[in-house]
């Protein structure tokens, strides 16, 4: 996938995420339905629902949208983040710090 | 004493299974002890961080929320925390990563590496203040449960030393592993007695759909929120559901359990199954105690004096004795388990952020032994506090979500914005634990203890229809963006760039 192409996937899983997850935080838009056609009140029935959405949202996302680390990346990237982090110590960032005031 | 006798087993057969961790070598290095090796698969990784959060509120705070606020109830605990897969992978794919690169080892790691020592030694002591109250909280509700379940032959201060026996007995055994696999076995039991609990009360009146008939001729307000003549309004609805939420992510526990996955797999399992879980069981307590409604007039009567015993009036309504008592030890597996996450994650904290601040070069040995003795001690101040049964902990335990909820913003400024600085995230967290506390000492004064709780979590006309949590976290995160614009970032901030905005973690 181009780096373009997965700008512009990231966007639109962020975006369907917010407007998910503001749903299953608040029934905002949906608390007035009233009504029990599957026994519990409707508005919860909807509240399922959206969580069910977005449950398969995030399982799209994780794992098969190539958008999320995977463990074929795994240990290069890890390997890559122990080579810049090996002249990265805090304590002689500290200390480096310090000297200079 | 069939409940006591059935607590005990479940908790030397706990021991055992930490034991074991520890005889497969588990426990040999820092790194072993902490997180496990960062071996764990994600069967273990799920259970155990599950069963890590879930404490006894999970089975009877939220379904005394069921029994008194209907299905409104649904959004404290089940619905609200399935964004969690997204949050948590969004802010913890980079503590997952980078703290395998770095052997993190603990939740102040990565605010010590991207903010200095500053930082680094707040964390830790925020954590710990925020879980203390926590933990209090669950050991003077096990010793509670105790002291009902032997008749009072088990005396209350006798029992405040069941549950700390334990769980330091499991973590100084097993470590990481060890909590992990305990947490694993009592979060299966819990989880299975919900089901069978469930199922049982929903049968006592001819099935679910039979139940819920039931429940709405008699209490039609239990299908409604507020505007319809339900009891849970949107803006209380949206408080509950984004403080559970948010503080989720900023536990240690979290943190703890992305150190300790084997496998990139396991860990994106794991942030996966832990809100669809949680959807279904605790949808389930939640309904048991809308339905205990539903149980008859003895059973109404005493949850309508103390609705969080429904949980326990309901299992003994529709169970045999022997698995009402299951039932009810569930719950105190559940409350074990978040003792075990919480006591774990802090011990690890105070080894390796505060002592290694003090001493860098200490060794392995030393910060496992160390680590053992904070267990030990966390414990020990445990009881001391919940010695005095009037303690209000509950109250205090309150702000916890609260307080920790704030450190989610130098958490986002370490990951994601490079331009924040030391001095945001230290007043940034500053500020927002303060006015947790400052909110809590206001509703004591206006209301007592009752007054407490309704200042953290009701909304309130006076501070724009927003619960105390989340004017508190709002400004927190004003203040982190506000300061780290008007100050520099120093030569931490800096150099710690290359390492947390390195080009392989687009």
């Amino acid at each position: 996938m181009s780096a373009k192409r997965r700008t512009w996937a990231k966007r639109i899983y962020v975006t369907a995420f917010l407007v998910l997850t503001s749903l299953c935080w608040c029934p905002w838009a949906y608390g007035t339905v009233t009504g029990r056609p599957l026994v519990i009140p409707t508005w919860a029935v909807l509240a399922y629902v959206f969580a069910a959405a977005l449950f398969v949202l995030e399982w799209v996302f994780l794992f098969h949208s190539s958008l999320a680390i995977s463990d074929e990346e795994l240990g290069g990237i890890v390997a890559d983040l122990e080579a810049a982090g090996a002249d990265e110590s805090p304590a002689a960032a500290e200390a480096s710090e310090e000297g200079e005031r | 004493m069939t409940g006591i006798a059935i607590i005990t087993g479940i908790c030397l057969a706990s021991v055992f299974i930490s034991y074991a961790a520890f005889r497969r070598g588990a426990s040999k290095s820092a790194d072993d002890y902490f997180v496990a090796g960062s071996g764990l698969g994600y069967f273990v990784l799920i259970f155990s961080l599950l069963a890590s959060f879930l404490s006894a509120f999970a089975m009877f705070g939220i379904s005394g929320m069921g029994y008194r606020l209907g299905f409104g109830a649904l959004f404290v605990l089940t619905v609200n925390l399935v964004p969690l897969g997204f949050l948590w992978y969004f802010v913890h794919r980079k503590t997952f990563l980078i703290g395998k690169a770095r052997r993190w080892m603990s939740m102040g790691a990565p605010f010590g590496e991207r903010y200095g020592v500053g930082m680094r030694a707040i964390i830790p002591l925020v954590v710990l203040v925020a879980s203390i109250p926590y933990l209090v909280a669950q050991i003077k509700g096990i010793a509670i449960m105790l002291e009902t379940m032997s008749e009072g032959e088990l005396p209350y201060k006798a029992g405040l030393f069941f549950a700390p026996a334990f769980v330091a007995l499991y973590l100084i055994l097993g470590g990481m592993k060890g909590a992990a696999w305990v947490n694993t076995v009592q979060g299966l039991f819990f989880s299975g007695m919900v089901f069978v609990l469930f199922f049982a009360v929903m049968q006592k009146n001819g099935g679910f759909a039979a139940t819920m008939d039931l429940v709405q001729q008699r209490h039609p307000e239990m299908f409604q929120l507020a505007g319809g003549g339900g009891k849970m309004s949107l803006p209380m609805i949206f408080g509950f559901a984004s403080a559970m939420c948010l503080g989720s992510v900023c536990f240690p526990q979290p943190y703890m359990h992305a150190y300790s996955s084997k496998s990139a797999k396991g860990f994106k399992v794991m942030i996966l199954a832990f809100g669809a879980i949680c959807v279904v069981v605790i949808s389930m307590t939640t309904m048991v105690g809308i339905a205990g409604r539903a149980l008859g007039g003895d059973v109404v009567a005493k949850a309508n004096a103390d609705a969080d015993k429904i949980y326990g009036l309901a299992a003994k309504a529709s169970l045999p004795d022997v698995v009402a008592a299951l039932a009810v030890a569930g719950a105190f597996t559940a409350a074990m388990t978040t003792v075990i996450g919480v006591v774990f994650g802090n011990a690890a904290n105070i080894a390796n952020d505060l002592y290694k601040l003090v001493k860098p070069s200490a060794a392995a040995k030393e910060l496992v032994g160390l680590g053992r003795i904070c267990i030990g001690g966390i414990m020990a101040v445990c009881i001391l506090i919940a010695w005095d049964p009037a303690t209000p902990v509950a109250e205090l335990a309150i702000i916890a979500f609260g307080i920790m909820a704030v450190t989610i913003f130098p958490l986002f400024g370490a990951y994601f914005w490079q331009r924040a600085t030391r001095y945001g995230a230290v007043a940034a967290t500053l500020v927002g634990v303060g006015m947790n506390v400052a909110f809590l000492v206001w509703g004591i004064a206006e209301g007592g203890r009752a007054g407490a709780k309704k200042m953290a979590l009701l909304p309130r006309a006076s501070l724009g229809n927003l619960n105390g949590f989340l004017v508190s976290f709002l400004v927190a995160g004003a203040v982190f963006f506000l300061v780290s614009l008007i100050t520099k970032p120093g030569e931490t901030e800096k150099k710690s760039l290359a390492l947390f905005f390195h080009k392989s973690l687009d």
